[in-house]
């Protein structure tokens, strides 16, 4: 049975000219995984907003939206409300109440249910999740992963018949993003709920999805399984951008031939297809950059940093350096050390021990003035806290300002920046209103504007679609080129593999096995990414998509 | 520390508790009840705290406590006993007892606010506000999030603006004025997360009909026991009321210590008791139970 | 933090009293006064203090004042005292209080925004103690004044009464 009609829908928001969306047409049959994924501004969170009514946008709509035949507004918000449940993008956006328990009771008691039926509720709930533990808990004490865990089950407690989510995963770690899936798919096998999912990261949905769709500047322009969407894409555009997002297996498939079978989704088939690889040759030449000048710019120095006198160490004597001109990734598992690290390194945060050198000399002797002034900036993994005025025009000009150009100077650099990362058009906007991908370009231009010397980089690809992730990328290798220090700390392996000249892992307040990205890779078995676990059999140093697809066309099939 | 000893009862009991507690005294001056209150609240903050923190607390308000005694005489002049004068102004003995008994008032007042907050937690004051007016619970809640949100986003920008050199001129009144621009701007950003979750509000049906409150608490036999006994001091502290009330000028009042005053004092005592020796109960029954297992 | 705030209150105190000055007198001392040899030529004034208007109002005053109030309502009868050049009603009275040993409390002229003196209370009978129309007034050879105790400048023979009153005055035959 079709649950969800949508047929040539087109969308306008309220106050703007462009269609956010273009005769958009498509079914969803009950009891399918739909997984819509597409550029960020490509309209995929309006189109979900447009199956849920109450979360509709202000704006023109025409086309007709059939939920379960019936149009949708002519159906009664009650059953609605229950049977469509939405899951959003920040977790703490989404919560109301203050303790976990609370937060589940809370759809149940809009719907006017007994305080029996829903202790009855709550205790089915809880136990499915596994949340015995943390049901008392308030809701600041728990992590970004039960957070999203617990909008799932404060959803899923009304018993809806479609789940839809927006980028559920995109504000958490990995591990939580792995787990939440997981859970995602057990639901689905267990309790045959629809699904409508928009993600960017699709390396661990596409084994459980039945339908793929891809959305471009408001239309859908492929649709399929998730073994062809591969082949539809390709049709379109041989190099479409949009081929990066799919799974890591999917890409080296498709990036060997044009197949025309179905193909690979987990890491598991990627390495079964490999394995048809010979592998005589294991490594390509390649030019390998000699960095034998010790000479680093930053340094810490058996740094120890915790945040009060009762709080336990983060940073327990790290000892770090970091050359000139070189991208350093930080790599490691969730919380706040890594973050606190580069706080240290910018000089946000004084170390209790040890010390760290900038251009030789200690940071304390260094004023505010010349440590922020064109030599170190540093961007937040909340990008919107650097922006304090109203539009991004103004804001820029205040830091030109700051910096002490004069009216000049100020446009002449204003311009540069502006070209550079392509933003002329989000000028006049709202910091706030902008999207993750142009947020973040936004505030390193705001951030290039400082001229600094060292970029550091909190977590920037949170959230930010492949595209963005490759403009990103080229910046990076472009500010490089121009002789800049750049930190970045992430959990991204795939984007520290493709961009880092030196990677470090961060565990236990201590950095650990600083090496070259390919060795580092490597050298691990389970922390690595996606293109060494499918390739490791045959080519052990083989760490992005790109190499294994070189080495793979290098060696050629294997004639058994 | 949640659900465990007294924090087991009710919340519309623990409320009561409380309530009759800071009415009992803030109402009176009476020594004997400022002493028997000071004690039962340090006795309950020392059960629910390590022993230094006690201790700290315990001699930080002792110069609290020094302050008031010494500020009050210059303020209040009349008594009996006159020790000297400052500026034309009689310093009375009596008034140095009442600043001492403002400053155990005081004291008295900080320990039990303490011990309060620890027992009567947001989703109890959320459970209670519900019972009242079930909306009212949820613009409760709404602002208990809102509030440490604004600090969060504050904390956030303010550290971020410090690395982009926003502090960094030499003028105080820029400085000032971009203080205040950071307060703005961390409010906006707070308002805009309650946007969002009244969005997710709605879309979870709230407003479509009646609701109805739901709460974990259920009123248990020790709750009906507790409450009976509370309003029965309730009403005997009234009735008593015009013995039990104090006054320090001209001169003290005597204190009449008949059977029946002692008898009061003692029951009022064991409400002041109450919550530590449930406390203490719970420990003794664990650790016995632990030497047995 | 709250450390700083409680240094910064005692800190405060401390200035407080040593701005306001610090002339300590012990109790001798202070009652001791220069009273004037009365002379034929001397200017005088008479003073008395009164308390009349409590007896007929005794349930309305505060119990722990009853020992207080004399059953015939006079606390300092009819005294003659010379007149200094200068002296107003206040400084008469405060004479008169400091020699027979009577009780008196007073706000001072800075501290008021009539700018003048006001008497709080005399043998611990003070203003609300019998309720809140209850206080003290005065009246000079039969007329209540209309300012402070500061203000008013005596002349030689004037006749002092300090009454006090349970219903601003009414009782005494004045109101506002």
């Amino acid at each position: 049975m079709e649950i969800f009609k949508v047929e040539n829908v087109n969308f306008t928001f309220a106050e703007s000219s462009k269609r956010a969306l273009n005769a958009v047409s498509f079914t969803i049959q009950q009891g399918s995984f739909a997984v819509l994924f597409g550029a960020s501004g490509s309209g995929k969170t309006t189109l979900l907003q447009l199956l849920k009514r109450e979360l509709t946008p202000n704006g023109k709509r025409d086309g007709e939206i059939f939920y379960k035949g019936e149009l949708l507004e002519d159906i009664d918000a009650k059953t609605l409300v229950s049977e469509i449940g939405f899951v959003m993008q920040k977790p703490d956006d989404q919560i109301v109440m203050d303790t976990v328990w609370h937060e589940l009771a809370f759809g149940l008691e809009n719907m006017g249910l007994s305080n029996a039926q829903i202790r009855k509720k709550i205790a089915e709930m809880t136990s499915y999740f596994g949340m015995g533990d943390w049901f008392h808990k308030k809701i600041s004490e728990l992590s970004g992963g039960q957070k999203q865990l617990l909008n799932l089950a404060s959803i899923l407690i009304m018993q809806p018949k479609v789940l839809i989510l927006d980028e559920p995963t995109s504000q958490l770690d990995p591990i939580a993003a792995t787990e939440f899936m997981q859970t995602l798919h057990r639901l689905h096998e267990d309790t045959g709920v629809t699904i409508i999912l928009v993600e960017h990261r699709l390396e661990d949905v596409f084994q459980f999805a039945s339908d793929i769709m891809l959305i471009e500047n408001g239309s859908i322009i492929a649709q399929g399984s998730p073994r062809i969407i591969g082949q539809i894409v390709k049709k379109i555009n041989e190099h479409h951008i949009m081929l990066e997002a799919l799974p890591t297996a999917t890409r080296i498939y498709y990036g060997l031939s044009t197949f025309t079978n179905e193909s690979p989704i987990t890491i598991r088939e990627g390495m079964e297809f490999i394995g048809n690889y010979k592998n005589e040759i294991q490594e390509l030449p390649r030019n390998i950059i000699e960095q034998k000048i010790d000479k680093p710019i930053l340094a810490m120095k058996d740094c120890w940093f915790r945040y009060g006198r009762d709080f336990p160490d983060i940073v327990k004597g790290v000892s770090l350096k970091i050359q000139k001109g070189e991208i350093f990734c930080i790599l490691g598992g969730n919380g706040a050390g890594k973050t606190t690290l580069l706080k240290l390194l910018a000089g946000q945060c004084k170390p209790y021990k040890g010390y760290v050198l900038l251009h030789d000399k200690k940071m304390k002797k260094y004023s505010m003035e010349q440590l922020y002034k064109k030599n170190i900036a540093l961007l937040p993994q909340n990008p919107k806290t650097l922006f304090l005025q109203s539009t991004i025009r103004e804001d820029y000009e205040v830091t030109a300002k700051l910096i002490g150009f004069d009216k000049m100077e100020a446009s002449l650099q204003i311009e540069r920046v502006m070209k550079m990362l392509h933003i002329e058009s989000l000028m006049d906007m709202h910091p706030h209103s902008v999207s993750g991908g142009e947020l973040q370009k936004i505030a390193i231009g705001k951030l290039l504007l400082l001229q600094p010397k060292i970029l550091l980089l909190d977590e920037p690809t949170k959230g930010i679609d492949v595209f963005a992730k490759k403009q990103l990328q080229q910046l990076l290798q472009q500010l490089r080129a121009q002789g800049m220090t750049i930190i970045i700390v992430t959990h991204d392996m795939d984007f520290a593999a493709e961009i880092a000249d030196c990677c470090g892992l961060y565990f236990d307040g201590e950095v650990l096995a600083i090496d070259v990205p390919k060795s580092f890779f490597a050298q691990n078995n389970y922390y690595t990414t996606a293109a060494n676990k499918i390739a490791r059999q045959l080519y052990p140093n083989a760490v992005t998509c790109e190499d294994v697809i070189e080495l793979c066309i290098a060696n050629g099939l294997d004639k058994k | 520390m949640y659900l465990k000893g007294f924090a087991m009862f009710h919340p519309m009991v623990l409320f009561f508790y409380f309530l009759l507690v800071f009415v009992i005294l803030l109402s009176t001056l009476n020594p004997v009840l400022l002493g028997v209150f000071f004690v039962s609240g340090v006795m309950l903050f020392s059960l629910l705290h390590t022993f230094r923190k006690t201790l700290s607390e315990l001699f930080f308000y002792l110069f609290v406590w020094l302050l008031v005694t010494l500020a009050i005489p210059l303020f209040h002049h009349n008594g009996m006993t006159i020790l000297f004068f400052l500026n034309d102004n009689p310093m009375t003995l009596e008034s140095m007892f009442l600043g001492m008994a403002i400053g155990f008032l005081i004291i008295s007042f900080a320990f039990w606010c303490k011990n309060y907050s620890l027992y009567i937690t947001s989703d109890k004051i959320l459970y209670l506000l519900g019972t009242i007016q079930p909306q009212l619970a949820i613009w409760y809640t709404l602002l208990l999030r809102f509030i440490p949100q604004c600090k969060r986003n504050f904390r956030d920008i303010q550290s971020t603006q410090k690395t982009v050199g926003f502090y960094a001129t030499s003028s105080l009144f820029e400085r000032l004025f971009g203080f205040v621009k950071i307060i703005k701007v961390a409010f906006l950003l707070s308002v805009e997360q309650t946007f969002s979750q009244i969005d997710s509000m709605k879309a979870r049906g709230y407003g479509l009909q009646k609701r109805t409150h739901f709460s974990i608490y259920k009123f248990y036999i020790w709750d009906c026991v507790c409450l009976v006994w509370l309003i029965v001091i309730g009403i005997l502290f009234l009735l008593n009321f015009k013995e039990l009330d104090f006054y320090y000028e001209p001169s003290l009042k005597a204190l009449t210590l008949t059977k029946e005053m002692s008898l009061l004092y003692g029951i009022l005592l064991s409400i002041g008791l109450l919550p530590a020796m449930i406390e203490i109960k719970e420990l003794v029954k664990w650790k016995f139970l632990k030497s047995k297992m | 933090m709250r450390k700083d705030l409680l240094i910064l209150s005692f800190v405060i105190l401390i200035i407080a009293v040593l701005f306001s000055g610090t002339k300590i007198q012990s109790v001798d001392e202070y009652y001791l006064t220069h009273i004037d040899e009365i002379t034929p030529d001397s200017e005088t004034v008479y003073i008395s203090i009164r308390s009349d208007t409590l007896l007929n109002n005794m349930e309305k005053l505060k119990s722990e004042l009853h020992v207080y109030v004399p059953t015939d309502g006079v606390i300092l009868p009819e005294s003659e005292y010379v007149l200094r050049p200068g002296d107003t009603v206040f400084d008469i009275l405060h004479r008169a209080v400091r020699h027979n040993r009577i009780q008196m409390e007073f706000q001072g002229a800075d501290k008021n925004i009539y700018s003048s003196v006001y008497i709080q209370g005399i043998q611990y009978l003070y203003e609300f103690s019998a309720g809140p129309l209850s206080g003290w007034m005065y009246e000079v050879n039969g007329v209540f004044p209309n300012y402070g105790v500061s203000k008013y400048k005596l002349k030689d023979g004037d006749h002092i009464t300090f009454h006090y009153t349970v219903n601003l005055g009414k009782d005494l035959g004045h109101s506002f």
